[in-house]
């Protein structure tokens, strides 16, 4: 007998519970209780040819290493990054119309098997050019066209060969290609490999065609090889053999295989499914002998185990998901295998038709390959959606609560339901005479007390039903009692309940022209009502809540809110208008640390942190502009992790306190209905929220906050012409050169993310222009023009959730050109002409002033070395020329006129000399300080006065230091040495004096005095005293100097010379 | 001095200058003029044959340089005073030309007779001392005073007369600061002058020089 589950049961058991629809009791058969918590609709995407998709037959998908999504179908590749779909046909490069398998090798190379040939996606470099798909030209690549996406091969050397049905990297990185005829194996570089063919092993007789379907490989290496007529295997390092797996002992086709992770490989036949226990393991296999099908028990442990019968569809292939459930892709449609068994889907009808293949992704969804529904997305962690067809009579979901016993009760105006096994039961209250309807209010409706007995709020009065154990009995007992405004509430339609800590039950009523609150105590058994302060009567209560004080917080219509204190039943009233409401307040929700959160219609939601603390309570506002989706917030919920779920009319706004990030959840994440309007957590931990159409059910666990997925450049557009990108995806592109009019740079990028599209932002920068962030954006494109020449680089992250970023940015780096006229070279050529110019000019003006200067010098040189040498001449001569006149004696000692006339002559020459040894001593730069001065002056007097016989005396009170400092320009030197000179030599020639004194004076003036105690002169008269005098006078002059000579005939000479001291004539160094 | 008749040699480019001093020379008592030559090439041909006294040169001559020749002269002729002729008595020239062996110099603007004079007195001390060259004396033997080295120093005396001189003093005003006679200022100086010959061989002579001194 073949060991059967009953599926076939299932499937139409499940039929027929929807036959059999329809108002009323609907009960489900226990057979239900098989199953496994997989009812309700977990959220579905579908993305079809008006998506972009290339053909709505998907034959394979698999997740990139990068996180592209590749999808194989029968009008070729395409690859999908969340949000759009890039395809690859045979205008791309691909040699046939459509692709039968997807491989990413290690190296992550992506492989496509086509009934053409196998094909490699060429990489690109990274600054866009295409590898080259010509010159290297192995003997197996097929010759493409220049620019083909792709480098591809024949395999063998039939056609048939070359058609590529299925790929395998095996652990030590063989390729393994699997054709319509044979299995290769490939070896060689990637660029150029060749392909050998390996025989199957098959035995007598040989099949006519050897198709090749599906390859797995186990743990240890062993390579399992499905094809159209049979298996086979190949141990380790081996070769093919044959094995006859099934249970008649016959050749059985085989479509899919997987070898999962418990070692088990499973076995898609075209008669059926077998799942056998150790063959992937490792362990030794041993071929079960031919036998008959087996029962259970036996050969279970050694052989394969049939999971299906016949007539069930083929079982096109298997796909293991991280949690270790093994997904069937069959005729009809999607199946999971857990556990004790199989279960299939039929709802959505898209998961009901053929499936080809199933992939998973980094985000734990699935994704499959449906023949003729396109590409299907499902969220295994996504929200689990309930509506009529799971139980739910009625679908506006106006509460959400647990019973006493734990029961996860679902509530509607008209209908109660409670959660059974992944489905619901429900029920329609049993209603006494007179009540017509259940209560219009929401949030806080039904409420189970502590004895087990039910408080139902209506429109004529308040129900209690006796202990009843669940909530679908109140569809078959009638209330036990009934409260109207006779027994002390305000009005008759009750809106609100509320459970105190103390068992006392709060109501709250609505009517035209009152609020109202009334409170049931549960020691008298009596409402009593609770009068409010004015003019809160008049205004509905709309929510209730206990802080960790007892205090109860109310919650009104108007968006008021009073906290009632415990204590002594007083009431403190905040708003409206005050900061903490704005709007009706749709929930009060106490946290698990006590703070009272607070659900605005119109605010978003406000967080007060000590609700118990007298006055008035600070509050943390949370809007839009933290983040919400919506200021309108209807309910609050918590889970155990302490993250905040606020359910808005856009969805469900998920909160971390501590980080302050919010993301978002919507009906891309398998709410059934975007307007939230209820939330609760159960005591499992789950999260339950009720919109207006449906009930969902999420696991916060089951939602990991990832990491911001890394982004990829995706386009780039430059001056309107798109530059060409490596399909992979870039992470960072760089070289690019934009002329200085042609700069408008459009850069398109993504994260990629499948589904949490909704928390998906960008923040990106232009480094070059602004070092910072920008705020995060959902925008995927940006576009840059006018910028000013310069290096740019663009950079781009993802925020994800909790405001985690992309760890390392994608980033495009360009430089903007100068106009031609601002280019460096431009601007270097011009400058370097200008400076050769300059320098030129300059240079040609130099020369010539050198020259100039040095025919000067060199005329200066000349006259002087001549005119020393000509007046040394002169004085020699004359001297000879006196001597040979009277030869006696010593030279210059000669008697006559014409003797002393030529001594005149020679006395004129040796004067000029001196005249001229002076000039260059006064020229001399070396020697333009006071000290050298009076040196010179002192060797001056030694000579003229030493040599009369004049004793003198120079004295100076400046110190030889202060003297070397003290530094006259040329003129002044010359003026006053020559004026002193000649006092000296006046004194020497005409004064008859005894002795002299030269006293110099450096203060303030630079003075001299020149004293001496001969006969003096008369200043006015004589023609050598005017000469002298004249002279002295000029030379004063010339010097800014005052020149006082006191002199009288018989009393000596004063000459005094005071210079004064400025910058340019005598300065300090 | 000696009254024997000195035996002058010339060296001076300049032809009517030389061939009248030639002239004065020999018709002044006392003096012989044993060569006058046009270069100092041509005079180093030719003066150990004449044996000179004492040899005037000319700083500025065509060739190679007087101070250069004075250093030559003085290795062949170690007897024999050598005086440099200077017309603007060019101190690191003469400064040079003291330390390659001269002993003293002599302006051109001196009178003739004064000249023959005071190449009879020369000797070495005859010469006067312009008060920069007495300067660097000083500064050369200060700076050699830090070498160690067995060559003699300068005597406090003789430091003290290079300072006045440096100052500008002639030999007679040093003298009479110093209270010597200008006969002992002369020895000083001769022997300032024969330390700086000594030293001017040394090593340390060449390196001071070559380090700036002049």
């Amino acid at each position: 007998m073949e060991k059967e589950l009953p599926i076939a049961r299932l499937r139409s058991a499940w039929a027929g519970t929807r036959r059999r629809r329809g108002l009323g009791t609907v009960a489900v058969p226990a057979l239900a209780l098989a199953l496994t918590a997989h009812a309700g609709r977990l959220p579905l995407q579908r993305h079809t040819i008006a998506d972009g998709l290339p053909s709505d037959r998907v034959v394979d998908v698999l997740q990139g290493s990068r996180g592209y999504l590749w999808i194989a179908t029968s009008e070729g590749l395409s690859r999908f990054d969340g949000y759009s779909f890039l395809n690859f046909g045979q205008d791309e490069g691909l040699p046939a119309i459509g692709v039968n398998d997807l491989m990413e090798t290690r190296d992550g190379e992506l492989w496509v098997a086509t009934d053409e040939g196998l094909c490699r996606l060429a990489a690109a470099d990274p600054d866009g050019a295409r590898e080259s798909t010509r010159d290297r030209a192995g003997p197996a690549e097929i010759t493409r066209p220049h620019d083909s996406a792709f480098v591809c091969f024949a395999v063998g050397r039939s056609p048939a060969s070359s058609s590529v049905l299925v790929l395998h990297q095996d652990r030590a990185g063989a390729l393994w290609v699997g054709t319509r005829d044979g299995l290769y194996r490939a070896s060689g570089p990637a660029g150029a490999p060749s392909f050998h063919r390996v025989d199957l092993g098959f035995e007598a007789p040989r099949p006519a065609r050897m198709e090749l379907r599906d390859i797995a490989e186990g743990a240890d290496g062993t390579l399992w090889a499905a094809t159209v007529e049979g298996l086979a295997r190949r141990p380790p390092g081996g070769r093919f053999a044959e094995v006859l797996f099934a249970p008649s002992g016959e050749r059985s086709g085989v479509n899919g295989l997987l070898c999962d992770s418990q070692g088990r490989l499973w076995i898609a036949a075209h008669t059926g499914v077998s799942m056998w226990r150790t063959a992937c393991s490792g362990r030794p296999v041993t071929v079960p002998a031919p036998a008959g099908p087996s029962s259970p028990g036996h050969g279970a442990e050694t052989g394969p185990v049939w999971i299906d019968g016949k007539g069930k569809g083929p079982v096109f292939g298997f796909f293991e998901d991280p949690k270790g459930k093994v997904w069937w892709a069959t005729e009809q449609g999607l199946c999971v295998f857990a556990g004790p068994g199989l279960v299939c889907f039929d709802d959505p009808p898209e998961l009901a038709r053929p499936i080809h293949a199933i992939a998973g992704d980094d985000a734990g969804d699935l994704w499959l390959a449906s023949e003729g529904e396109g590409l299907l997305r499902l969220d295994l962690n996504g929200m689990v959606s309930f509506g009529v067809r799971d139980g739910l009579l009625a679908t506006r979901v106006n509460a959400i609560f647990e019973s006493r016993r734990g029961d996860l009760c679902v509530t509607s105006r008209e209908t109660v339901s409670r959660y059974v096994d992944g489905r619901f039961v429900s029920a329609r209250p049993r209603l006494p005479d007179g009540i017509g309807e259940l209560s219009w209010g929401w949030n806080q409706m039904i409420v189970q007390g502590p004895r087990g007995r039910w408080w139902v709020p209506t429109e004529g009065g308040l129900l209690r039903y006796p202990t009843l154990p669940a909530i679908e009995d109140l569809g078959r007992v009638l209330p036990e009692r009934v409260f109207t405004t006779d027994d002390g509430l305000p009005a008759h339609s009750v809106f609100r309940l509320f459970l105190d800590s103390r068992g006392d039950l709060w109501i709250a009523t609505i009517s035209p022209s009152i609020g109202g609150l009334a409170r049931w105590s549960s020691a008298t058994d009596t409402i009593e009502r609770i009068p409010l302060p004015e003019p809160y009567e008049r205004y509905a209560v709309t929510a209730l809540a206990q802080d960790g004080a007892g205090n109860l917080w109310l919650g009104f219509y108007n968006g008021a809110l009073l906290r009632r204190r415990a204590r002594d039943g007083t009431f403190d009233v905040f708003g409206p208008g005050d900061q903490l409401t704005a709007g009706f307040v749709g929930q009060l929700y106490r946290d698990r640390r006590n703070r009272l959160w607070i659900a605005t219609a119109s605010g978003g939601v406000r967080r007060v942190d000590r609700p118990a603390q007298p006055g008035h309570p600070e509050a943390v506002f949370y809007t839009t502009r933290q983040g919400l989706a919506s200021n309108r917030v209807h309910c609050i919920a918590e889970d155990p992790a302490g993250t905040m779920y606020f359910g808005t009319a856009r969805g469900i706004d998920r909160l971390d306190p501590q980080t302050g990030a919010i993301d978002h959840l919507g009906t891309d994440d398998g709410l059934p209905n975007s307007e939230v309007l209820v939330a609760h957590r159960d005591r499992k931990g789950f999260l339950w929220f009720g919109t207006l159409n449906g009930a969902a059910r999420l696991d916060p666990r089951a939602t990991l906050r990832k990491p911001a997925p890394p982004v990829f450049i995706q386009m780039i557009g430059v001056a309107g012409a798109r530059l060409r990108l490596s399909p992979r995806g870039e992470r960072q592109v760089s070289g690019l050169r934009l002329g200085h009019n042609r700069s408008s740079l459009l850069i398109g990028f993504t994260g990629i993310s499948f589904g949490r599209k909704g928390s998906l932002r960008y923040q990106h920068r232009l480094m070059g222009l602004d070092e910072r962030w920008g705020p995060p954006t959902r925008g995927r494109t940006v576009t840059y023009g006018g910028l000013a020449p310069g290096r740019y680089t663009f950079e781009v992250r993802a925020v994800g959730a909790a405001g985690t970023v992309s760890p390392v940015p994608a980033s495009v780096s360009f430089v903007v050109l100068p106009p031609l006229w601002r280019r460096w070279w431009f601007l270097a050529a011009v400058a370097s002409l200008l400076v050769v110019g300059l320098v030129g000019v300059h240079r040609l003006r130099a020369s010539r002033l050198v020259a100039v200067e040095r025919v000067r010098t060199q005329i200066a040189t000349d006259l002087h070395d001549d005119l020393g040498t000509a007046l040394a001449r002169i004085s020699i001569l004359s001297a000879v020329a006196e001597r040979q006149l009277d030869g006696s004696g010593l030279p210059g000692t000669a008697s006559g006129t014409t003797a002393s006339v030529l001594r005149e002559i020679g006395g004129t020459a040796r004067g000029l000399l001196d005249a001229n040894r002076e000039l260059v001593w006064s020229l001399d730069p070396g020697r333009d300080d006071l000290h050298s001065m009076i040196a010179r002056l002192r060797r001056y007097a030694g000579d003229t006065l030493g040599g009369v016989g004049i004793s003198w005396e120079i004295m100076t009170t400046v110190s030889q230091e202060q003297a070397q400092s003290i530094h006259l320009d040329p003129e002044t030197r010359r003026n006053l040495y020559l004026l002193l000179k000649e006092a000296i030599s006046n004194i020497a020639r005409h004064s008859g004096a005894r002795s002299a004194t030269i006293r110099i004076e450096a203060g303030q003036e630079l003075d001299v005095l020149v004293h001496d105690d001969g006969t003096g002169f008369d200043p006015d008269g004589g023609e050598d005293a005017g000469d002298g005098l004249r002279n002295m006078r000029r030379r004063a002059r010339a010097l800014d100097a005052r020149l006082r000579i006191e002199t009288a005939p018989g009393k000596g000479t004063r000459i005094r010379v005071t210079v004064p001291r400025s910058d340019r004539r005598v300065r300090k160094a | 001095m000696t009254e024997q008749t000195i035996r002058l040699a010339i060296v001076e480019d300049d032809r009517a200058s030389r061939e009248g001093l030639r002239y004065l020379a020999e018709a002044t008592a006392g003096f012989t003029c044993v060569g006058a030559w046009g270069s100092a090439e041509e005079a180093l041909r030719a003066v150990e044959r004449a044996a000179p006294d004492v040899l005037t040169l000319d700083i500025s001559l065509p060739g190679m340089p007087g101070s250069e020749a004075a250093a030559i002269f003085h290795e062949r002729c170690p007897e024999m005073a050598i005086l440099m002729l200077t017309v603007y008595e060019e101190e690191e020239k003469v400064f040079e030309s003291l330390c390659n062996g001269a002993c003293g110099y002599l302006v051109k603007s001196t009178p003739p007779a004064e000249l023959l004079e005071a190449i009879r007195r020369a000797r070495c001390g005859g010469a006067p001392m312009s008060p920069g060259i007495a300067a660097k004396v000083l500064r050369m033997f200060r700076s050699l005073r830090q070498e160690p080295s067995e060559h003699p120093a300068l005597t406090p005396q003789e430091r003290r007369l290079l300072g006045l001189l440096a100052e500008g003093h002639t030999y007679e005003s040093a003298g009479r600061e110093l209270e010597v006679t200008v006969n002992t200022v002369r020895n000083h100086i001769r022997s300032i002058y024969d330390k700086l010959h000594v030293h001017s061989k040394s090593a340390a002579v060449a390196k001071a020089l070559r380090a700036g001194l002049i």
